[in-house]
């Protein structure tokens, strides 16, 4: 029945999860040198396409895909371990370390990593602004000093990034509902 | 569908990005009595609301980090957006895979007919008697005049010795007036009304129309003089028109228009009710999208049937379970604000 269709489908998960599961998990482990984390990321792979399915036209373009979308994870994961590291140094520093439950810290870290992950798709000026007006509370006309800008410069900054963040989380939302 | 979608996106982009430049003006402090009106304004279309609660959104994973107690420490692992910039810079970032816990947060984000995050702006700008989508209230004031707020209304009560006036801000409201030496006067944006009877009924569009129906004795449909000067005023209104129980009315900047007789019906909500007489699915989901907040669609191949019956109005929910019980249609929840209707 699977052979006669000339496409692959992702709904027809245990197949596909046969088929491509061993692979994706030995392409994440040579890149990250670690079985618990390979053997996570694999997991989530395929939880993305059990909630979106996809179709290809051959196993190879399955394949393609993943490991597209596997090199995509990978640096979402390093950078993630890049901010937990540095929040658990800095916390270090502080005196009160200890008196912060795991949810606390986890979800601090996790709201970071999001944020990171939107500042990353603007343009460097405009991160920089909406940085300094959102998460530092500066106004705009200090902004403006410190990027060398005009005040309308910079409000226009803030406009840009906010239109493509909540264009993102539109679109996230969407595909979302369409599960 | 699929083409309901793609159209839903073009008008998203654009909203979107006045959303957008809403929140440019917000996000540096305190902004004018003006803007937050005008801010209103836009804020009473669906499709803006559904615009702004993505704003709203991001702002609040920014704002969620700004007030952490460990705020500073958050700071520093993240580095500046050029660090974050710079360990990524040999990644294809072809694909945006946001974390799926981050839609779980935004899906059960509590929605209000204000942003959140502008609540506290807007502290400090109260009516004096307001109701938010869905609610409904009912107010004595000092000379036992009685009014009733509709969904998302808004009043100023302003008595002194020669006049009792009210200030109709937003919505609906249906007064019953009790005797008093002093006139009863409504303020609207188009028009000022007089009672000269007892019970009538006054709802401020957001296009600037003022819809007035009278149940018992007349009303008075005047300009006040100092507002003369910026309405073009036909001689129809140019000094005073008046409308008899019974009647129902649409005043606008350029005329008065009669409509079907006001029907006691239309005053249904006072109870809590949504009275339905034979009107369209399509009519009545516009109706009860009033009292709901958030976006509420109806597929075209089922906006012409027919719908008869009394409703909860409290209970928004209740009513679209209602009507899918005695209607061939389905009632898909995709999130709590996100409801379409389509065909069985």
């Amino acid at each position: 029945m699977e052979a006669a269709l000339a496409t692959v489908d992702t709904r027809n998960i245990n197949t596909f999860y046969q088929n491509h599961h061993s692979w994706l998990y030995q392409l994440f482990n040579r890149k990250l040198s670690n079985h618990a984390d390979a053997a996570d990321l694999a997991h989530d792979a395929f939880i993305r396409l059990i909630t979106k399915p996809k179709f290809f036209d051959s196993n190879s373009g399955a394949r393609a895909y993943l490991s597209h979308v596997a090199r995509g994870m990978c640096t979402d994961l390093w950078r993630r371990q890049q901010i937990e590291h540095a929040f658990y140094e800095a916390l270090a520093e502080c005196k009160h370390e200890d008196e912060q439950s795991p949810e606390y810290k986890h979800n601090i870290i996790q709201a970071l990593v999001q944020v990171d992950n939107m500042l990353a798709k603007l343009p460097e000026k405009v991160a920089r602004a909406f940085w300094l007006s959102q998460l530092e509370g500066k106004r705009y006309k200090d902004i403006a000093l410190e990027l060398e800008v005009s005040e309308r410069m910079v409000k226009k900054y803030m406009a840009q990034a906010m239109l493509k963040m909540a264009i993102l989380a539109a679109r996230n939302a969407e595909e979302y509902t369409k599960r | 569908m699929m083409t309901a979608t793609s159209v839903n996106n073009k008008v998203d982009h654009q909203r979107l990005q006045q959303a957008a430049q809403w929140f440019a003006l917000f996000a540096d402090g305190e902004i004018n009595n003006q803007e937050q009106h005008d801010f209103k304004l836009w804020l009473q279309s669906k499709n803006n609301q559904q615009a702004w609660h993505f704003v709203d959104g991001v702002s609040q994973q920014f704002a969620n980090i700004r007030h952490s107690e460990h705020h500073n420490v958050a700071l520093n692992a993240l580095g500046s957006p050029e660090q974050a910039r710079q360990s990524r810079r040999n990644s294809l970032k072809l694909l945006s895979l946001l974390p799926l816990s981050a839609l779980v947060t935004w899906a059960g984000y509590q929605h209000t007919p204000f942003g959140s995050a502008l609540q506290a702006s807007f502290a400090g700008y109260v009516n004096d008697y307001a109701t938010d989508i869905g609610q409904i209230d009912h107010i004595n004031l000092a000379d036992n005049s009685q009014i009733s707020l509709n969904t998302a209304s808004a009043i100023n009560v302003h008595y002194d010795n020669k006049l009792r006036l009210i200030d109709l801000v937003r919505g609906e409201i249906l007064i019953d007036t009790a005797k008093d030496r002093r006139d009863f006067e409504v303020n609207t944006s188009v028009a000022r009304l007089r009672a000269l009877g007892t019970r009538f009924s006054v709802r401020q569009f957001n296009d600037n129309k003022v819809q007035l129906s009278v149940f018992d004795g007349r009303v008075a449909i005047y300009r006040a003089k100092n507002e003369q000067e910026h309405i073009p005023t036909p001689d129809l209104i140019s000094t005073q028109y008046i409308v008899a129980a019974g009647e129902k009315v649409i005043i606008s900047n350029e005329n008065i228009q009669t409509l079907a007789p006001a029907n006691t019906k239309q005053i249904s909500w006072q109870q809590g009710l949504l009275f339905a007489e034979e009107i369209t699915l399509a009519k009545f989901i516009e109706q009860l999208g009033r009292y709901r907040t958030g976006y509420l669609s109806v597929s075209p191949e089922i906006a012409q049937l027919r719908i008869m019956g009394s409703f909860p109005i409290n209970d928004t929910d209740k009513t679209l379970a209602m009507i899918s019980n005695s209607l061939p249609i389905q009632v898909n929840k995709i999130l709590p604000w996100w409801v379409t209707i389509e065909p069985k």
